[in-house]
């Protein structure tokens, strides 16, 4: 995890051109394409072999996303995902998943 | 069904005057209704959803036989010993109390569509403004002599979890030493592509252990089949002389199966088994037919954007039941096409936003332990079908690190899914 958030923070700095401040995506929008999301990442937190999303900053969730559809990162699946996703979605989910909580230990 | 301005107005009134009332769930004549019959993958998670996100403002009604409901993905791992039985049982007691829908356990015997009902085997009739048909599938016992319900409890198809899936994995417990596990794997197309390789390495991965000098016959009428090139690599490595597949330009054909001999006539000659696991030729379930869902190739058609059946707007046919192009039959693509389809029921019925529909899919197998392989897309809905816009497979020769990577993936996933289907 710790690995996870230096390699975004390390690309968050590419971003700053992009981001005005906060990412503000639509978070109705986003809740839809989380769908997607949740049929792996359990929406309480729990990352037995799978990574948690939930609860973070969304700066670092778009950050991540974006390294993912540039094939930055390694993982097929979510650079399947990620390249299917376009900014405003990417947003848009990184505002839905800012919104919940972290609730398993 | 369409609705007016005034109606919704009227409708999302009802909601906010009976929050107070226990669990904010309404039951009142005014919301309107939503019957899903199957509650699996696709109809457990189009049912939760449409309750979830309309915040109680539909009516949901799941019509599902089984109070435990095994899932058959991760049922090949039961049968490896990778999980007990009781680990792929799910009940629906929180669909019912977190969510407000109304389980009723119970066999949809029709759907009168004219008149917008469906009947139950109790008697009962359900009124729906949307129906959901999310049955799964059904055999096509016809298409190959000798095979029947009958003689499925000799010859186990294990193909719908849970009993069969118990029954075959006892008779490979009891198989002498040095016998034969024979499986008729099925012609496309079928529910989990992988999954009756997946279930060959499981097998080999007991007898490894158990009864080594044992062997395991795959007689298949296709050519070719999912993940071929992984899986003949693992069982290679794990399994070596033990895995035969015989494809079909090799037997010429499977004329029969006979029960009392435990055998299977091919063209090019008759195998007997110990143990012999028929998995039949497949068609969309039962109730999808008697509802005049499906069209001559014995699956519904539907119009990818919205999940509905291309015979009737009002109802919705998910998952291994559709014929939709591209997505193949997997719990992954049911639980995603109900996403869809909830978003556009919600829609239909309360008039809420709609997007463009979006669906993916991911199956995971497991060769030998901690040897994971995976294949997936993603896809979009297009005038015809649901077509695949790019994805990707697991390769021959990956580290052990990614393998094993990849097995603890399907684990956390398996987590995820079914939390996503019943809450």
């Amino acid at each position: 995890m710790l690995a996870l958030r230096r390699t975004a923070n390390a690309g968050v700095s590419a971003l700053c051109l992009m981001a005005s401040g906060a990412f503000a995506g639509d978070a109705d929008y986003g809740a839809y394409l989380s769908g997607e999301c949740v049929a792996c990442h359990q929406k309480s937190g729990a990352d037995d072999g799978i990574p948690s999303i939930v609860g973070w900053d969304t700066v670092s969730f778009v950050a991540v996303m974006l390294s993912y559809r540039q094939g930055g990162r390694d993982s097929e699946v979510m650079v399947n995902v990620a390249q299917s996703l376009d900014l405003e979605q990417i947003e848009a989910l990184a505002a839905h998943f800012a919104t919940i909580e972290h609730r398993e230990e | 069904m369409g609705m007016t301005r005034r109606q919704f107005a009227r409708m999302a009134g009802a909601v906010a005057l009976a929050s107070a009332a226990p669990l904010g769930f309404v039951h009142g004549a005014a919301r309107p209704k939503v019957v899903v019959i199957g509650g699996g993958a696709g109809g457990a998670t189009a049912g939760r959803y449409i309750a979830k996100d309309s915040k109680g403002a539909v009516d949901v009604t799941l019509i599902e036989p089984t109070r435990m409901y095994y899932t058959c993905f991760f049922s090949n791992l039961y049968i490896g010993g990778f999980r007990d039985l009781a680990s792929i049982g799910h009940t629906y007691g929180k669909l019912a109390s977190d969510y407000g829908i109304n389980v009723v356990h119970d066999w949809a015997t029709g759907v009168d569509r004219a008149g917008k009902t469906v009947a139950l085997a109790s008697g009962v009739s359900v009124p729906y403004d949307a129906l959901v048909v999310s049955p799964g599938i059904d055999f096509k016992y016809e298409t190959l002599p000798g095979y029947s319900l009958e003689a499925a409890s000799r010859m186990p198809h294990a193909y719908k979890a849970g009993t069969q899936t118990a029954l075959l994995k006892s008779q490979i417990n009891a198989m002498p030493a040095g016998g034969t596990f024979m499986m008729v794997a099925p012609p496309n197309p079928y529910r989990c592509p992988p999954g009756p390789y997946e279930r060959a390495s499981m097998v080999a991965h007991v007898l490894k252990q158990t009864n080594p000098t044992a062997k395991i016959l795959i007689i298949d009428p296709k050519t070719k089949f999912s993940k071929g090139g992984l899986f003949s690599e693992g069982w290679e490595k794990y399994y070596p002389g033990m895995v035969e597949w015989i494809g079909g330009d090799v037997h010429g054909g499977i004329r029969s199966v006979n029960a009392g001999e435990m055998s299977v006539e091919t063209d090019f000659d008759t195998f007997r088994g110990d143990v012999v696991n028929v998995i039949p030729a497949q068609k969309a379930g039962h109730i999808a037919e008697v509802a005049g869902l499906t069209d001559a190739s014995g699956w519904c058609p539907i119009v990818p954007a919205t999940m509905q059946s291309r015979m009737d707007p009002s109802v919705y046919v998910l998952g291994d039941a559709t014929m939709n192009g591209d997505m193949p039959k997997s719990g992954f693509s049911a639980n995603s096409q109900a996403k869809v389809c909830a978003m556009a029921v919600r829609h239909a019925l309360t008039g809420s936003k709609m997007f463009p529909a979006r669906f993916r899919n991911t199956c995971w197998s497991l060769i030998e332990t901690n040897d994971g392989v995976k294949v997936g897309a993603n896809y979009e809905a297009t005038d015809e079908k649901i077509a695949s816009t790019g994805g990707f497979i697991s390769h021959t020769g990956e580290s052990a690190a990614l393998r094993k990577k990849t097995y603890e993936e399907s684990v956390g996933w398996y987590e995820g899914i079914t939390t996503d289907m019943f809450g």
